[in-house]
């Protein structure tokens, strides 16, 4: 299988500027000034704290052709930001990523409009993702229109019937207004506008989070049935990893920007390494009252990403922590084919 | 007729109708709603947004906002009916007797006054308690809520906790007052899989401790699967299912309960989920006989007719489907 996608040591900070309650005067001299009229004004030097936000902070990891990835971690762990930067709607620090054997932060805007074709997006919330004054049929029209895709009125409808057809919606949908459409339709709508480009790569954050259970698993039905049509690569961003169970043969596992596991789906789950994979997969409630599994937990909360913790960041919160891991912070390693983690607990 | 006392009930709903009169119509958002939750039980209440599990909850609180009103039925705790309590005895028993914590719980924390205040406030308020004590009283409960650092936390501001600290100082305060009912409206929607799973085992245990029942209204079947001991399905404002939670996984009798099942992802088996078509129908004009068949896959005339009655088809285990009869 051809790599699609690659990510090299991809990394996002943030900026921070600190609240006016955090403003902390520097050791330079106060300026003194002169009124007009001739009162001295003593200003001390002052400065905003500024603290980096480790949003992604150093993620390596490559998605072959077919193969969909599932990106799972808590919230705030940096899942949203890394996809962002994938199709560059964020500028990454630093790092490389390499789709189709070209490094897309080379590119020019104009360069990276064309690559957008290839790479689409959809959005946690469908509600926030369409544009309220807009009908369903311009709203699915603008990117066909964008990128030249049709030529002719009727080659354009006959492609929007087929759209909103691939989504399991029926054609009135297309005369309504994002208002009218339930959260279900709403996602399958953005769905579609991702698929009007035939992209390569569809970049899904938490695509069922804003939805029903019921109806969060048609959208996951849809999703496995529309990549058999059309062949489209997914990364499936989720915190739920039930739902990555069902669309991803492989899953990368996010703590605060970094990936801590990477493997197979099933050697994920019968044989996690990580201690932080374990203590997600148990928390997981398994929806059988019979089955009742021992949970694997962690201490506290995730700390933040501006101070983070020294060597593993787990090491604050995870119950086998060493000497060794408060101080280095591990790398991903491979632990046998393909299953990759990053714990002292495997570094020998 | 009824008297709750009978048979260890703490709570016995029955026949709760609700309806909203709008300019458009009445909404019949609860029809015959009837259900018992026992002492020191989990009664788990699921449905799809929308089916009127929140308001539910709402009308035997006694918290229904207008146009919203309760046109029939009796809500007994102990030999009282709820719904027939004046304002100020329902006060009464609102926090100390009955409490409910909410989805948001920052939504439910006074954003201008730090947690520790707030919490104190509370404790005041049903206890004669000095200023002092009651700030005691906060620090300890926030410790016994596994928060880390209470004395620091207590001078802390709503926006500044995360949710699951947050919904944990919500659960601090239901709790201060020992209630016999805690009333938990999708207390983990939102969270993240491990804070969830933290909060149901911090919910379950002090309840467990204080002898109190909690009525877990979620649309999580694996929430309700993990935690409850009873479960009432909920569909359009009808209770379509009503059992133990382990006849109801290992046999699912209604098409809804079965379709809500087969609905949830699963993490220990890799399973094609189904999901259920359409989506609840409108309170406006619901189907006049049951409200799911026109969902239905196995729907006859019949259920599009007449509006299916309960079947005890085991001990405890009701079900309104004509499929039964």
């Amino acid at each position: 299988m051809e790599t699609i996608l690659e990510l090299h040591n991809l990394t996002k900070h943030f900026v921070q500027k600190g609240t006016f309650g955090s403003i902390v005067s520097t050791t330079e001299v106060p300026e003194v000034t002169v009124s007009p009229v001739g009162k001295k004004i003593v200003r001390p030097a002052v400065t905003r704290k500024e603290s980096l936000v480790h949003a992604v902070d150093g993620v390596t990891f490559s998605v072959r052709e077919g193969e969909n990835l599932g990106l799972v971690g808590e919230s705030g762990c940096g899942k949203t930001t890394l996809c962002r930067c994938i199709v560059r709607l964020i500028e990454p620090t630093g790092g490389r990523i390499i789709f189709r054997g070209q490094d897309i932060l080379k590119l020019r805007s104009r360069e990276m409009r064309e690559m957008r074709r290839k790479m689409q997006y959809v959005f946690q919330n469908p509600s926030n993702a369409l544009t309220p004054r807009m009908k369903i049929r311009t709203i699915l029209e603008e990117p066909i229109r964008n990128f030249n895709l049709v030529h002719g009125k009727t080659e354009l409808l006959s492609r929007l019937d087929e759209l909103i057809g691939l989504v399991g919606l029926s054609r009135e949908v297309l005369d309504k207004g994002p208002h009218e459409l339930s959260q279900g339709m709403k996602q399958r709508v953005c769905l579609a506008r991702a698929l009007a480009t035939n992209p390569e790569l569809c970049v899904l954050d938490e695509p069922t989070s804003a939805l029903d259970v019921s109806v969060g698993a048609k959208i996951i039905d849809l999703l496995e049935q529309l990549q058999k049509e059309l062949g489209t690569t997914y990364i499936l961003v989720a915190h739920d990893l039930s739902v990555v169970r069902q669309v991803c043969p492989r899953v990368a596992v996010m703590y605060l920007g970094r990936i801590v596991e990477a493997g197979p789906i099933d050697d994920l789950f019968s044989k996690a390494a990580h201690p932080y994979t374990q203590a997600l997969i148990s928390a997981v409630s398994i929806p059988d009252p019979e089955i009742r599994r021992e949970e694997i937990r962690l201490k506290g909360e995730p700390p933040s990403p501006v101070n983070l913790p020294r060597g593993c960041r787990l090491s604050p919160r995870c119950s086998h922590s060493m000497e060794r891991c408060r101080v280095e912070e591990p790398e991903l390693v491979e632990l046998e084919g393909d299953h990759y983690v990053a714990c002292h607990l495997f570094l020998k | 007729m009824h008297s709750g006392e009978e048979a260890g009930h703490l709570l016995n709903v029955d026949a709760l109708s609700v309806s909203f009169p709008l300019f458009e119509g009445t909404l019949h958002v609860l029809d015959d709603v009837s259900f018992t939750i026992n002492r020191n039980e989990i009664f788990g209440l699921v449905g799809e947004s929308g089916s009127g599990k929140t308001v539910c909850a709402l009308a035997v609180m006694k918290l229904l906002d207008p146009p919203g009103r309760v046109v029939g039925g009796n809500a007994w705790f102990g030999d009282k009916d709820l719904l027939r309590l004046s304002e100020r005895e329902m006060r009464n028993i609102r926090g100390s007797k009955i409490s409910m914590i909410f989805q948001d719980p920052k939504s439910c924390l006074n954003p201008f006054m730090k947690v520790g205040r707030q919490m104190s406030r509370v404790f005041r308020t049903h206890s004669a308690m000095r200023d002092s004590e009651a700030g005691e009283k906060a620090v300890e409960m926030l410790s016994k809520m596994g928060i880390a650092d209470p004395k620091n936390i207590q001078n802390y501001y709503p926006h500044q906790l995360s949710g699951g600290m947050a919904q944990r100082v919500m659960i601090a305060i239901m709790m201060s007052c020992d209630p016999d009912l805690l009333v938990a409206d999708e207390p983990t929607t939102g969270l993240d899989v491990t804070t969830q799973s933290e909060i149901m085992r911090l919910m379950r245990q002090t309840c467990t401790e204080r002898g109190t029942s909690i009525w877990l209204v979620t649309h999580d079947l694996a929430v309700v699967a993990q935690n409850c001991d009873r479960v009432g399905v909920m569909h359009a404002g009808h209770i379509v299912e009503i059992a133990d939670v382990h006849s109801i996984f290992r046999r699912p009798l209604h098409p809804y309960t079965r379709g809500l099942i087969s609905a949830v992802p699963r993490i220990d088996k890799k399973i094609r989920s189904a999901g259920i078509p359409g989506q609840v129908p409108s309170f406006l004009n619901p189907p006049a006989g049951c409200r799911f068949a026109p969902r239905c896959t196995i729907a006859r005339d019949q259920c599009l007719s007449d509006k299916p009655t309960y079947v005890q088809v085991e001990p405890g285990h009701f079900v309104m489907c004509h499929e039964l009869k």
